[in-house]
């Protein structure tokens, strides 16, 4: 694959729905084999994206290359997408198999053919001895496999993923999501993954968008977005963060915000550090999340270990903030704290 | 005390059970015991006599066989013809909103809405005019006409209870339109087209003001046939007809209560 195509393209993508803008000029690359996860609140614009990469809504401007050709133009049916619905869709009067069938069927390849292709990826997602059931009697995570087989049989040059795990109990979230980032990846699809689960999101992808409003704030691989959200839509969006005026807890500048991670806000014996006093202590596990009210303003911090009483009076000190100006991050902010303050 | 409220509550059902079933069934019997007595009158409590006179005089009719071969005519071309002109309504009804589309979806009742009687009075003056009268394609029109609403109404809820994404997933699978509605679509709505086609079978096959005001004398159909039968022969002459009516109803119900109740068809209802 020439590296200078990108495996999808999207090129100022708009949408609008009843007066609303739903999509507004949303631009993205995606490598080939790469799989990038739109992420957002409901309401962002991430499904009505995807389905105009599927083909089921026209943008009203902006154009979709997959793997360099121009598809905008084409219905779904002759896109080289293929998609995994939220609700998995599978056709209740037919078997797995059949189901599993049908595109081939539909695109006149040879009935023998057709036999081994449905196998093969049957046996890939580990479905071959439920090949005869109907989609009703197999479970949900089952049937999850199956849509997903249906997909992959088409070979696409493009998956598609609607929330595909959302239905499913957190336990088999867990497994399946590995299951399909394992059979992406040794398939090498371009794939994109709408939800609005941020730790599916991290978990599974390259590179993470983050939607907010019909555009994306932030595309990043998931580590880079945590470790510097580029503004405070993200920052407050992945992972959990205090909001504060200024880092010693004091009054700060206009437009400007400070996020904390609740890992950067370490509590110390009552004497050092700035005073503050524990409020709500909760249980996580293997940590806990201690609310800590300090110069009037309410902390979270997680702490490991020995956790303090709830009333206790205890020392705070923030390790590490990130300077917000006007919603942007100020990337001068990513070096230690001491040295911005100097 | 917990036992005799259990027993009394449950005695309450049987009556109520035996109070339906009698409601049900006592006209049921009552033809039966018809069919086969000389003479049945009040106040005596039984029939005075058993004779299969009734039904030989029922098949000496010449009009009996002419007027089932056109009842098991028109019955079948009435739920093909409205099968044909309703089922793309009814799926235009569920899938697209169109102007005008519930005055029209609630229009279809006018035919229901009037006296039939007048109705058909006013069609027939329009067949005058256009020959109709006295003609294979008057009978079905008047027939179909009183399938309209079955037609239409419940194979529209039918297409609505197949979720959209099962459609949108056979596009994506490279289907076109019409591959989807014949693949996915209709075989999942099946179960409610079959009831709408039963529903309209019936309508037809009993179907006696409009067929005899159009279609008589040259179309008798069996309801028509009865119609004169019940003017000219003693009450058990039209019991023994009800029965013979009745069989083809209660054949159908038989042969698709399996498809509607179980089986794979079934399941297409379980996703709503």
């Amino acid at each position: 694959m020439n590296s200078m195509t990108p495996g999808l393209r999207l090129a100022g993508l708009t949408k609008i729905l009843g007066g609303r803008t739903i999509v507004d000029d949303l631009s993205l690359d995606l490598e080939p084999g790469e799989l990038v996860s739109l992420l957002g609140p409901s309401g962002c614009g991430k499904t009505t994206t995807l389905r105009m990469i599927a083909g089921f809504l026209t943008p009203d401007s902006g154009t979709i290359e997959v793997q360099g050709s121009d598809v905008t133009a084409l219905g779904p049916e002759r896109r080289p997408s293929a998609m995994v619905f939220q609700n998995y869709a599978l056709w209740p009067h037919m078997t797995v198999a059949k189901n599993v069938a049908y595109p081939l069927k539909v695109a006149r390849v040879a009935r023998r053919e057709i036999a081994d292709r449905v196998a093969e990826v049957l046996e890939l997602v580990g479905l071959l001895h439920h090949a005869d059931s109907r989609p009703a009697q197999i479970s949900g995570g089952e049937q999850q496999r199956a849509s997903l087989a249906r997909a992959l049989v088409q070979r696409p040059k493009l998956l598609l993923l609607d929330e595909p795990l959302s239905n499913l109990d957190a336990k088999l979230r867990v497994r399946v999501r590995e299951e399909i980032r394992d059979i992406q990846q040794r398939l090498g699809i371009t794939t994109v993954l709408v939800t609005h689960d941020q730790e599916e999101a991290m978990a599974v992808s390259d590179r993470v968008a983050v939607m907010n409003g019909g555009r994306i704030e932030q595309v990043s691989a998931p580590a880079e977005l945590y470790r510097a959200p580029a503004t405070e839509f993200v920052a407050g969006f992945i992972g959990s963060s205090n909001r504060l005026a200024s880092p010693d807890l004091g009054s700060g500048e206009n437009d400007v915000h400070w996020m904390v991670r609740p890992e950067h806000v370490v509590l110390l014996p009552a004497d050092e550090g700035i005073p503050g006093r524990v409020t709500r202590v909760l249980p996580h596990g293997h940590f806990a999340e201690v609310a800590v009210v300090a110069r009037g303003t309410e902390l979270r911090a997680y702490v490991s270990g020995e956790t303090p009483a709830v009333g206790a009076d205890v020392g705070v000190r923030i390790e590490s903030a990130l300077r917000y100006e006007n919603g942007v991050l100020d990337t001068r902010s990513l070096a230690p704290l001491e040295r911005i303050a100097a | 005390m917990l036992a005799a409220r259990r027993a009394g509550g449950r005695a309450l059902i049987v009556i109520l059970v035996l109070i339906v079933a009698g409601f049900i069934l006592g006209p049921l019997v009552w033809l039966a015991a018809h069919a086969f007595a000389t003479e049945w009158r009040y106040p005596s409590l039984l029939p005075s006599g058993l004779t299969l006179d009734w039904w030989r005089t029922v098949f000496a009719d010449p009009g009996l066989f002419s007027s089932m071969r056109n009842s098991l005519f028109f019955a079948p071309v009435t739920v093909l013809v409205s099968a044909i002109v309703c089922l793309p309504a009814a799926y235009a009804f569920s899938r697209f909103d169109f102007p005008g589309r519930r005055f029209f979806l609630v229009g279809l009742f006018a035919t229901n809405a009037f006296p039939k009687m007048g109705l058909f009075v006013s069609m027939a003056t329009i067949f005058y005019g256009l020959n109709l009268m006295e003609t294979t394609l008057g009978i079905v029109i008047v027939h179909v006409i009183g399938t309209v609403v079955f037609m239409t109404w419940i194979p529209a809820a039918a297409f609505s209870a197949v979720p959209r994404s099962l459609e949108e997933a056979a596009r994506d699978a490279g289907a076109g339109k019409l591959r989807v509605f014949l693949t996915v679509t209709l075989p999942m709505a099946l179960p409610g087209i079959l009831v709408a086609a039963v529903m309209s079978f019936l309508a037809s096959f009993d179907e006696a003001q409009g067929t005899y005001l159009v279609g008589a004398p040259s179309y008798m159909t069996m309801p028509t046939e009865m119609y004169s039968l019940v003017l000219n022969y003693p009450t058990q002459v039209a019991a023994v007809f009800a029965i013979l009516l009745s069989i083809p109803s209660v054949v159908l119900l038989l042969l698709t209560r399996k498809y509607i109740m179980g089986g794979q068809l079934a399941e297409g209802f379980q996703i709503r």
